[in-house]
């Protein structure tokens, strides 16, 4: 049985661990950059996110996500929380969006390559208005408040509000997650 | 499928859907942990999750079509590098709960030789933590053991220097002044020129000691001088760490390098921001130390 690079990473395997930092720097790196203030803090932020990982490594679960969605949803964490300490978000001039950031511009080499929870997140996010869209973007990929988003849309913060939780929603949904309120039942 | 009925669980999952997104206020994450106290089945990592997903989609869109960069080289090997330095404690408190936290007089003897694992979670390891560890600590307990036959037990600068300068493949070099980079690049005057002293060095020990008289005494809260080992096995020099100058006369520095040096070729000092840097840029470039150039026969 073939086990993934966090579950042999777990499982004290030592050959694991160059391969997952060879394998999944990349995707770690380019989220520090894009969410961190400088380079030197994007390069404390990456070291703080794999010891995050190490530690969390025994609680991926394939059945839920892939690893490079687990992996990037540690290092949102780790970068997010890291910009609430520093109490500085980027200004909208910094914040560089346009067009080139719609999912339909996904060329279809790097499709293929989007993880399962991705590409059903693309295809999620295709159906909703270029509004909608860009106030996801601005959130999610940009990590911006709801203030700031207003701000630079022009939107009412309520529609902002409304926009970035409902694309939220409607991907976790699609991701297969019980909808709120829901549980499973016992037997 | 149960539906349930409390009326919080909007709100919960408009303060999950924030949170995934871009953090909460303190007052807004207590009111989350209080939330999720009432409803502890609450999916709340699948925001999270989903935020990912969208979060890797749009980056695909944006990357147009480019993979991502990886990340510098020496920041990889901190990394790696911590990661054995976390995984060592976890083991070694695995073995110190093993032995009722008994403290072992012959610890030489036990972390020199392999130690039984069985594979856990039915993966079976080719070289599991353990194998890598046991190693770094038989070449440790071997140096440790290598400076008591020297005459020198005391770990102080002073009696590591002792002992490496005691080894038979020691190296010792004299620092010089540092030609700073052009101002053109960034280059800053380093106020250097009149440090002298020494650095020793034995790759079997994996030890070292720099030995500086009149480096400038620094400000730990403005700047920090780091060390780098030029060790040509290495893409990037080697991170040596930081250190701090107290006093105007004589400072003895041990050497502790991040990752094991195969053959040092010169030993660089930088002076750099509080904690030091992955990479140094070199702007403040402060001596340097390395062989004495060969004087050719004719």
């Amino acid at each position: 049985m073939t086990h993934s690079l966090l579950q042999q990473v777990a499982a004290g395997n030592a050959n694991a661990v160059p391969e997952l930092i060879d394998r999944y720097g990349g995707l770690v790196w380019s989220l520090a950059r894009r969410l961190s203030l400088s380079q030197a803090d994007a390069e404390d932020a990456v070291q703080e996110v794999f010891a995050d990982l190490w530690k969390s490594a025994a609680r991926f679960d394939e059945t839920v996500a892939s690893e490079a969605t687990f992996i990037a949803m540690i290092a949102r964490r780790r970068l997010i929380d890291r910009r609430r300490r520093a109490a500085r978000q980027p200004s909208t001039f910094e914040v560089r969006d346009d067009l080139d950031g719609s999912v339909e511009r996904i060329t279809p080499e790097r499709r293929a390559e989007l993880t399962e929870e991705a590409s059903k997140a693309a295809k999620a996010i295709e159906t909703l208005r270029p509004e909608q869209q860009r106030v996801l973007r601005l959130s999610i990929y940009h990590g911006l408040s709801h203030e700031r988003i207003a701000e630079a849309t022009g939107l009412p913060l309520g529609t902002v509000k409304t926009h970035a939780r409902r694309g939220l929603m409607a991907v976790r949904e699609i991701l297969g997650a019980q909808r709120p309120g829901e549980v499973e039942a016992k037997p | 499928m149960t539906r349930g009925d409390g009326p919080h669980i909007e709100r919960l999952s408009e303060l999950l859907a924030d949170r995934a997104a871009h953090g909460l206020a303190p007052g807004d994450a207590a009111e989350l942990d209080r939330l999720l106290a009432k409803s502890p089945e609450f999916d709340a990592e699948s925001f999270d999750l989903a935020a990912a997903a969208i979060d890797q989609a749009f980056a695909a869109a944006a990357s147009g079509g480019q993979t991502p960069h990886a990340m510098p080289a020496p920041l990889r090997d901190r990394i790696e590098a911590a990661a054995i330095e976390t995984f060592a404690r976890a083991d070694d408190g695995r073995e110190r709960h093993q032995r009722g936290h008994a403290r072992s007089s012959d610890a030489r003897a036990t972390a020199a030789t392999p130690r039984h694992q069985e594979p856990r979670d039915g993966v079976n390891p080719r070289i599991a933590w353990w194998g890598w560890l046991a190693a770094a600590a038989a070449v440790a307990i071997a140096t440790l053991g290598w400076m008591r036959d020297t005459g020198s037990t005391a770990a102080t600068p002073t009696g590591v220097r002792a002992s490496v300068l005691a080894a038979s493949d020691h190296v010792q070099w004299s620092w010089t002044p540092w030609a700073a980079k052009p101002a053109s690049e960034g280059g800053i005057e380093f106020p250097a020129q009149a440090s002298t002293g020494d650095v020793c060095w034995s790759t079997t020990a994996q030890a070292g000691v720099m030995r500086f008289v009149g480096l400038p005494k620094n400000n730990p809260g403005e700047l920090q001088y780091q060390l780098w080992i030029i060790d040509p096995a290495q893409k990037h020099p080697i991170d040596g760490g930081v250190f701090n100058v107290d006093s105007g006369g004589e400072v003895l520095v041990t050497i502790n390098p991040k990752i094991r040096v195969s053959n040092a070729a010169a030993f660089a000092i930088t002076a750099e921001k509080p904690g030091g840097v992955v990479v140094s840029d070199q702007t403040k470039r402060v001596v340097i130390a390395a062989p004495p150039p060969p004087t050719g026969k004719g």
